[in-house]
């Protein structure tokens, strides 16, 4: 018995009908619970104003936004590795998740921008890497729709993962050489001088729990989706029809 | 090694013979340039400023162009197939190509630079290290390239998805190839971006060969 036999599509439809319920029911609470916390029992900023609410939803789906792209990295690596296709098929269905986040990040920074640094968008480093980021999910989905054969678009398209991930660390510390920027340094840190205060930390630490469950739910929905959907098309192979 | 030389002494004879491909390249980076201070204005003391960018945005989109036949016009007539059968390892046939990529398309831009430095306004202390920094960052968009290309061997009429894929990747040359540039017109140590955009360069050389190897050899399995 190992971790592995979890990830034959059969055992993987049958655990994972049965966890999305539970990670759907805990996203749903921690996000309610977050948002009510942070948006209306939260003081306000004393120079920031209401606008600091933004804040429970911006950094989450920023947080999600790296860490997609990791676990589309690690899922590439053991597709590789291993050959197991669900791992492929996850990697696949969670890019398009990464890109949603990516842009909640970049709509709601813009939104809070406006008022507060008088613009929605700057060139700034961390603002840069994310659409740099952006071009890479994107660029990761289209190899996956254009080539035909599965396999080859999972082997190609995790070829370029791994080697985008490279070039996306470069990237990230290449553009704090270019120029420095407006946006603040992390406000999650150990570093005591950095770390926000703990009124607004936990229902951050909140929210971004329930972006982590809505995440895992969403992934495992959009794996079990992409597995029927190869064995609809096999089936059909099967049968004789030509697609 | 003497295989080796063999065949990128016919890849060059054969990028030179198709005739076309180096006016192709000078043409599309002559025309780029054209089109900067046409877009943005003809003031000379504003052009000086981006002169570094335009450069490298124009030899960037020039390399980008002539990825198309990068592996498509051997895979197409089956050359490709028929030399990976000789002695030579994959990613011995790629470096080759990706080095016979740079000379046709990156030397030339980079020799030709200086005359569009000049029309452009840069300051006259710039001009050295704007060849040291196209001839050091130039190869890395051929290697880079090559990953693009070689990753979308399987689509048909792939070259816009190779744009999307190497767009992103090239982000950090570009950035330490114009920021080299710049500090060197305002007078800086240009010593740090030097560094780093040779590291791009060299990381891209280690890695580019076996990558494209690696898609090259998934396009020929299934």
């Amino acid at each position: 018995m190992s971790i592995w036999k979890f990830a034959n599509p059969n055992i993987f439809l049958k655990w994972s009908t049965k966890v999305i319920p539970i990670c759907a029911g805990t996203a749903l609470i921690l996000l309610v619970v977050g948002l009510v916390w942070g948006g209306l029992l939260t003081p306000e900023d004393f120079r920031q104003g209401t606008t600091v609410k933004i804040l429970f939803v911006h950094v989450p789906s920023a947080f999600l936004a790296i860490n997609i792209y990791f676990m589309m990295f690690m899922a590439s690596l053991i597709w590789l590795i291993k050959r197991h296709h669900v791992s492929a098929l996850a990697a696949k269905a969670a890019a398009p998740i990464g890109v949603s986040m990516t842009l909640i990040a970049l709509a709601t920074g813009a939104i809070w921008g406006q008022p507060m640094w008088g613009t929605p968008w700057v060139w700034d480093p961390r603002l840069t890497s994310f659409a740099v980021m952006l071009i890479f999910y994107i660029s990761y989905i289209a190899l996956w729709s254009t080539v035909n054969n599965r396999d080859k678009a999972a082997d190609l398209s995790s070829i370029l993962c791994l080697t985008g991930s490279v070039f996306a660390v470069l990237s990230r510390y290449a553009v704090n050489f270019w120029d420095k920027g407006l946006h603040q340094g992390a406000s999650l840190s150990l570093d005591k001088e950095e770390h926000i205060s703990n009124e607004f930390f936990f229902p951050l630490l909140v929210c971004m729990g329930g972006f982590v469950c809505l995440f895992l739910t969403l992934v495992l929905i959009r794996t079990q989706t992409e597995i029927r959907n190869q064995r609809i098309i096999s089936l059909l192979r099967t049968e004789g029809f030509n697609k | 090694m003497l295989e080796a030389f063999a065949y990128f002494k016919w890849e060059l004879k054969l990028i030179f013979r198709t005739g076309g491909s180096l006016v192709n390249v000078v043409g599309f980076f002559t025309i780029f340039v054209l089109l900067f201070p046409i877009g943005i204005s003809f003031d000379s003391d504003n052009l000086s400023k981006i002169t570094p960018i335009i450069l490298w945005i124009s030899s960037l989109l020039s390399v980008l162009i002539a990825l198309d036949r990068f592996f498509l016009l051997d895979e197409e007539d089956g050359t490709l197939e028929y030399i990976s059968l000789s002695a030579l390892p994959m990613e011995t046939i790629i470096l080759i190509k990706m080095i016979s990529h740079w000379l046709t398309t990156g030397l030339p831009l980079t020799i030709l630079s200086p005359l569009f430095a000049l029309t452009l306004n840069l300051p006259f202390q710039s001009y050295g290290w704007l060849l040291i920094s196209l001839l050091i960052g130039t190869p890395a968009l051929s290697f880079i390239g090559a990953i693009g290309a070689s990753l979308t061997l399987s689509t048909r009429r792939g070259s816009l998805l190779t744009a999307l894929i190497v767009l992103p990747l090239y982000v950090p040359t570009l950035i330490f190839g114009i920021k080299l540039i710049e500090l060197s017109i305002i007078g800086e140590s240009i010593i740090s971006a030097f560094l780093l955009l040779s590291a791009t360069t060299l990381l891209s050389l280690v890695i580019a060969p076996f990558i494209s190897a690696i898609a090259i050899r998934i396009h020929w399995k299934y």
